[in-house]
This record gives structure tokens, sequence and C-alpha cells, in this order.
């Protein structure tokens, strides 16, 4: 019995000794990590380049009546600033199906602004989370139309054709954006963004308003949307 | 980066939950009336005592087409009855089995579209206003866009005895 005892205790101590060496060894690899460069080193440490995925898979595959696709261009300035510029193309073609309405409009839109780093201080990471603000801006044309107007009192004698063509309008919006950035393989990169867009202004006109703004989404006075990026980290 | 494995399956939830925050916020209501207030000489709100009958009458393409809107109605110190598609419609205020006036309403109507799951709606701005005084006084045009959020568009004054 006190053989047994003893083994038992040899065991413990052997494996707690495994344990807090192991532990010991990963906390000195984690001192061992360079510091952060901070500030130090150049100011432009690069460039990337990104298109969302999202937008078109929900379009194509899923059969989304809306298509949003971007390409995102992004310096790297001191590992801290990243300056962003979005360019890309909105589309939507939808017929409700209750009342008949068809709305459809397909034009670029640009947003510019800049991302915040917030792991700036850990570049030894493979990816990053960032907080950034854009500015939106979109000029289109859409098309509505539906069933003429009956009226509904007086008999509905007077009927009112309802099409409207080639109307033209300019929006603009400020983004907030939360994004997280991680690297896959090499210089490709992953990121997801989480942005809340802000309506400044849309361009109506006395008998129309824009339902659906290309770069935007359904004309509300705010609109939450994720959007996902594949990133290639530029060589130069 | 260790936060990583949390903060993506939050950013999915997040996605799944974005279609429940979409709410199409349309009016209340998607029909637009004129709408008249009553007034003795001094400006005060007057109403009828006696049952009162509003008939609309649109006339288009050669054809008179009669609508009763208000059918004896007591104590209406404020109308609001609906313009038709037609460029001009008229009222007939009729008080009594021989007193009548009527109101003529020239008007410029403008289709409206607000959102594809909301419908249209019938707009109008009054370019003229006019009226017999058997028992108006004057009419006054206040706000000459009507739409479907309701508000003074005129105000028809009586004289003291017409009305208490």
């Amino acid at each position: 019995m006190k053989k047994r005892i003893s083994r038992f205790i040899f065991l413990l101590c052997l494996l707690s000794n495994l344990l807090t060496g192991a532990w010991a060894q990963g906390s000195v690899a984690q001192k061992l990590v360079p510091a952060s460069p901070g500030t130090d080193g150049p100011f432009y440490r690069g460039s990337s380049i990104g298109v969302e995925v999202a937008g078109p898979i929900s379009h194509y595959i899923l059969g989304s009546d809306i298509l949003s696709s971007e390409v995102q261009l992004q310096g790297n300035l001191l590992g801290r600033y990243l300056p962003t510029l979005e360019i890309g193309y909105g589309k939507a073609d939808k017929l409700n199906d209750d009342n008949d309405l068809h709305y459809k409009t397909s034009a670029p839109y640009v947003r510019i602004g800049l991302d915040y780093n917030l792991f700036h201080k850990k570049p030894y990471l493979p990816g990053y989370l960032a907080v950034g603000l854009r500015y939106g801006h979109s000029s289109f044309k859409y098309d509505v139309s539906g069933p003429d107007m009956q009226d509904p009192n007086y008999g509905g004698q007077v009927s009112v054709p309802f099409r409207y063509e080639g109307v033209k309008s300019t929006a603009s919006w400020l983004e907030l954006v939360a994004s997280v950035k991680v690297q896959v393989w090499k210089q490709l990169h992953m990121g997801w963004a989480v942005r809340y867009k802000a309506r400044m202004k849309v361009e109506e006109t006395e008998n129309t308003v824009p339902w659906y703004v290309p770069g935007f989404g359904k004309n509300t006075s705010g609109n939450f949307v994720l959007t996902y990026n594949l990133m290639y980290n530029l060589p130069f | 980066m260790r936060q990583l494995p949390i903060l993506i399956p939050l950013a999915a939830l997040l996605l799944c939950l974005l279609p429940a925050c979409e709410v199409e916020n349309c009016p209340p209501n998607a029909l637009s009336f004129a709408c008249f207030t009553l007034k003795d000489g001094n400006g005060k709100n007057v109403s009828f005592s006696t049952p009162l009958t509003v008939v609309g009458i649109e006339t288009a393409g050669g054809t008179t087409v009669c609508d009763t809107l208000i059918n004896q109605e007591s104590g209406a110190s404020r109308l609001s009855l609906p313009l038709s598609y037609a460029d001009e419609t008229r009222f007939v205020l009729r008080y009594s089995e021989t007193e009548a006036d009527t109101v003529t309403v020239r008007h410029r109507n403008i289709p409206h579209f607000l959102n594809i799951d909301c419908g249209t709606m019938m707009f109008h701005e009054v370019t003229h206003v006019s009226t017999t005084r058997h028992a108006i006084d004057s009419i006054v045009l206040t706000n000459p866009n009507i739409d479907n959020y309701e508000k003074e568009n005129f105000k028809i004054y009586f004289p003291p005895v017409s009305a208490e």
C-alpha cells in the first residue's frame, strides 16, 4: 500500500513539474517575442487590395434582387493609420409581387475614409481589429413603375399612369466601420467588417424617392451592413 | 487576436439578426385629404348645429361623377375631403334642403412613390379655390400642399348667423 502511495505521489510531482516547465517555457516564449515597434520604422508600410465577396454571393448564389460589389484599396501608415478607398457597383432590380411596383437602378459608388488599427502595438499578430470612418457618394439614375393609379373615390373614373424612367439622383452618407483582418496564407488575408451607414443626403423628386441607393443600400436613415473581404497585401 | 474566436461568431450572429431589424416604415395613412376648418368672422372655430352633407363632384372627359363624402353629420368643425384625380373638384356643402354652397378647388395632381413596399400615393397642389356665398362668407387657402400628413389647407369663414 505504501509503495502504491509513494508511486502516486511521485507521478503527481512529475506531472506538476512537466506542467510548470511547459508553462514557464510558454511564458519565456511570450516574453521573447520582439517588442512592438510602435511608431518606429518607416512611415509607409505597404498597401493591400481587396474584394468584397458577400454581396456577389448573396446575389448570384442566394438569388437576392440586390447586388453590391466593391474593390478596396488600403494603405498602411505607421502600422496605425489605414487610409482606405472603396470603389464599387450597386444594382437593384426588384419587383414587388404584392403591388406590382418595379424599381431598377445600377450605378457605381465610391467611399473614402480612414481606419485606425487598434492592435498597432502588436504587429507580430497575424491580423488586427480596426475602427474607421468613411464618406460615401453615389450619382445614379433609377426607374420606377407600377400599375396605373385608380382614383379610390368618385367612381374610379380617372386613372393616372405611374412610370418614371431615368430619374437622376445623388446620395452621400457616412459609415462607421469596425473590422477584423486576419492572415489566411502568406500575403492573403480575409476580413469582416460591420458598418453602420448614416444617410446624409439623398436627392428626391416631386414624384419619387429612391428606394435603393448604390453603395448605401435601402434608403432609410441608417443601415447596418456586414461585409466580408478577401485581401492581398501588395508587394510595394 | 485571441479575441478573434469570440469576435467572428459574434459578427456571424449579427449577420443573422440583421434581417430581423429591417422594418419598412410605411406611413399609416396612404390617402391624402384636403382639410377645411370652419371659422367665424373673428377667426374662432365654429361647428354646424344642423346636419351637414358634402357631395364631391368630378367632371372628366365630359362625364360628371358625384360622390357623397359626408352624409348628415352634425357638429362638424373640420372637414377632411378627398380631391379627385381630375384637375378640378367641386364640393357641395348642403346645410338644408334649400341652402347649399359650392366650393371649387382647382389642383395639380402629383403621383408619389415613397417605397416599393408601401405602394403609391396621390398628392395634390391647390392652384385656385373659389366658393359661392350663400352661407359662406369667404374661403382662404392656407396651405396648397395636400399630402398624407393631414393639416389645415383651407379656412372657411361664416358670418355669425350661419354657424354656432
